[in-house]
């Protein structure tokens, strides 16, 4: 109950936000407006039990991605001035938004997506009791489930919590993308050491 | 017993048990629990709200004195005895002020920014633990919640800066998050290397994993502050979250004597004073956080003092941290924009960053061979030793790559003649 009231208000800020975005005709309050929108979605992640993820939505797109933005605007002529948003491409661009909307909702209800199949991790970690419906066979397909044998050769499977779970998959099957990723994100700070050095 | 229950849901069976008899005697059962709920989150954010608002109330009349017996005054002594109701004073004065709105200022932008500045630099305090059982809400991922709320907070500024339509205000927002978000990463590159060793980014377990007091169940590595295992990050954290808050060195964004008072030059009485409220409640927050992660949170130094209760011990950690940042206010001249970017990116960030590296490096190596701690407290200060060697090296090349482009006087052309 409490679960849905929070996701439509969730959801109405994202949406009302989103059209203050395209609504405002000031550049600046357009900004302000995305920034709320962001909120919204990491409170969406909240709900889902991602508290990494939202936190991160937090840090990365409210503490600093929007901050470019902001920097941008503030950066061009005429930022105290007040626009319109359409132009004569208005149509055009209504269509493509929409056409690409259609795809993504497309996608997003023809997807298998695991949480259909069943596969859903518990939210909190903790250790998997096995009996009749839980077998050692079912506990080993739980995603990122930690397996561990003591000496006496007797199984236990872990479900990691949330945060720990996505550390473990970054260090262990998904471990080249997250290799690339810092590669790249180092890179770009020491260019920008570089460049602050000239 | 899950160790997680001893130490992490808010405080007070006791209290929880006395709403729960008195509630169920006149409310439905199934709405027992909820009130019950309700009321024990709203009496913990009362506390803590009121805790923190006094102790903004007097880390404003402390600053007062401490900084007039630095520069050879008495400070506020009118006000009560030692001028100890000088805070109360000054807040019906800021009160009763006058409301001045710029007629160009966009009004809900303008008045948006003063309002929405003091909610993350109170939200953080619900992530703090000031004792065993004493924090608003442990949560799994506390450290990210503190410095990501505290990361919104530049966005009031711009707002303000923007609002007042002002080009004074405009450079000093600019300032101010050029700065904030520069210095962003040198700190939390400098926590990453306590949070790599403690395992966790929950605050009450970065807290017990540094200090004599454990339980069961918990990660106790190392068992002491990380201030002795991570020197130069505690240096370059100290660094950083001065310029975070914007306290001299680092008040390059309201530097009175170049713009006025930046970002909120055209706000007035009690709008002004959520600027300033704010600014108390980030330094305040600061000391805390350093705290936590560096001096053991309310851990006793040795397991002997634990007769005194923790957040005597936290109290008085975090005061030092705010006595710390008082003083360099009263005794450090403010640095220019320039140099203040480059001490960021010139020496900060390269020295955190290979901070990070070396951490995770001694930390795993002595992990792997099952190192005694007299081992491991001797790889950390090798490898601290060998940071600030390069640390040296890149403030001295910074320094001498300085002096032939520093500010120059040109000699006077006015001859004798034309006097």
């Amino acid at each position: 109950m409490i679960q849905q009231v929070a996701f439509l208000v969730l959801s109405a800020l994202m949406l009302g936000a989103a059209f203050g975005v395209v609504a405002a005709r000031t550049v600046f309050v357009s900004a302000l407006w995305l920034i709320t929108s962001f909120l919204g979605v990491a409170g969406l992640f909240v709900l889902l039990g991602a508290g990494f993820l939202a936190m991160i939505q937090l840090f990365v797109y409210v503490g600093a991605i929007s901050i470019l933005i902001l920097f941008v605007i503030m950066l061009t002529h005429d930022v105290m001035g007040r626009h319109k948003q359409r132009n004569r491409q208005w149509a055009l661009g209504a269509i493509v938004a929409f056409g690409l909307f259609a795809v993504m909702a497309v996608l997003g209800y023809t997807t298998e997506w695991p949480v259909q199949q069943g596969a859903v991790p518990p939210a909190s970690g903790g250790t998997v009791v096995l009996n009749a419906e839980m077998t050692a066979a079912d506990a080993g397909r739980i995603p990122n489930v930690v397996v561990t044998e003591n000496e006496e050769g007797t199984v236990s499977y872990r479900v990691p919590g949330p945060t720990e779970a996505l550390g473990r998959s970054f260090v262990t099957e998904n471990l080249l993308p997250f290799e690339a990723i810092g590669a790249l994100l180092l890179v770009a700070l020491v260019g920008a050491i570089v460049i602050a050095r000239e | 017993m899950n160790p997680d229950q001893s130490f992490s849901p808010v405080v007070a069976t006791e209290l929880r048990e006395l709403l729960t008899n008195a509630l169920s005697s006149f409310l439905p059962t199934s709405l027992v629990d909820p009130v019950v709920n309700v009321t024990i989150w709203l009496v913990v954010a009362v506390v803590v709200l009121v805790v923190v608002l006094f102790s903004m109330l007097y880390a404003t009349w402390l600053e007062r004195k401490i900084v007039g017996r630095i520069q050879d005054r008495y400070g506020a002594n009118r006000v009560g005895p030692f001028g100890l109701l000088q805070p109360f004073a000054d807040m019906i004065k800021i009160l009763i002020k006058e409301d001045v709105t710029p007629t160009q200022a966009h009004r809900w932008v303008y008045n948006l920014g003063s309002m929405l500045i003091v909610p993350p630099a109170l939200i953080v305090f619900s992530v703090v633990p000031v004792g065993m059982g004493l924090i608003p809400a442990d949560l799994s991922v506390g450290v990210l919640f503190f410095m990501a709320v505290g990361a919104t907070a530049v966005i009031p500024i711009f707002m303000a800066g923007w609002g007042s339509r002002n080009k004074y205000t405009v450079i000093g927002s600019m300032r101010a998050v050029a700065q904030i978000v520069s210095y962003e990463i040198p700190q939390v590159l400098a926590i990453v290397g306590v949070l790599v060793l403690a395992g966790t980014l929950s605050m009450q377990r970065v807290v017990l994993s540094q200090g004599p007091i454990h339980v069961e169940g918990v990660p106790d590595f190392p068992g002491v502050w990380f201030v002795f295992l991570q020197p130069i990050a505690f240096v370059i954290f100290l660094i950083a979250t001065a310029a975070e808050i914007e306290r001299t060195p680092f008040d390059v964004p309201e530097a009175e004597s170049e713009i006025i008072a930046g970002y909120h030059t055209e706000y007035a009485g009690i709008k002004f004073g959520m600027f300033y409220l704010a600014i108390y409640f980030l330094t305040i927050a600061a000391a805390a956080f350093g705290t936590v992660m560096f001096l053991g949170g309310w851990q006793p130094p040795i397991s002997q003092l634990s007769f005194i209760p923790g957040w005597i011990w936290f109290f008085g950690k975090a005061l030092l941290f705010i006595l710390l940042f008082m003083w360099l206010r009263g005794t450090l001249p403010r640095l220019r924009v320039d140099q203040m970017m480059e001490m960021c990116w010139k020496v900060l960030v390269p020295v955190g960053l290979a901070n990070v590296f070396t951490t995770a490096l001694v930390g795993k190596l002595t992990y792997e061979i099952d190192a005694s701690p007299a081992m491991v407290f001797f790889g950390f200060a090798l490898t601290n030793v060998l940071l600030l060697a390069v640390a040296v090296w890149l403030v001295s090349r910074w320094r001498s790559k300085r002096s032939n482009q520093g500010l120059r006087f040109e000699e006077p052309v006015v001859t004798e003649s034309a006097v």
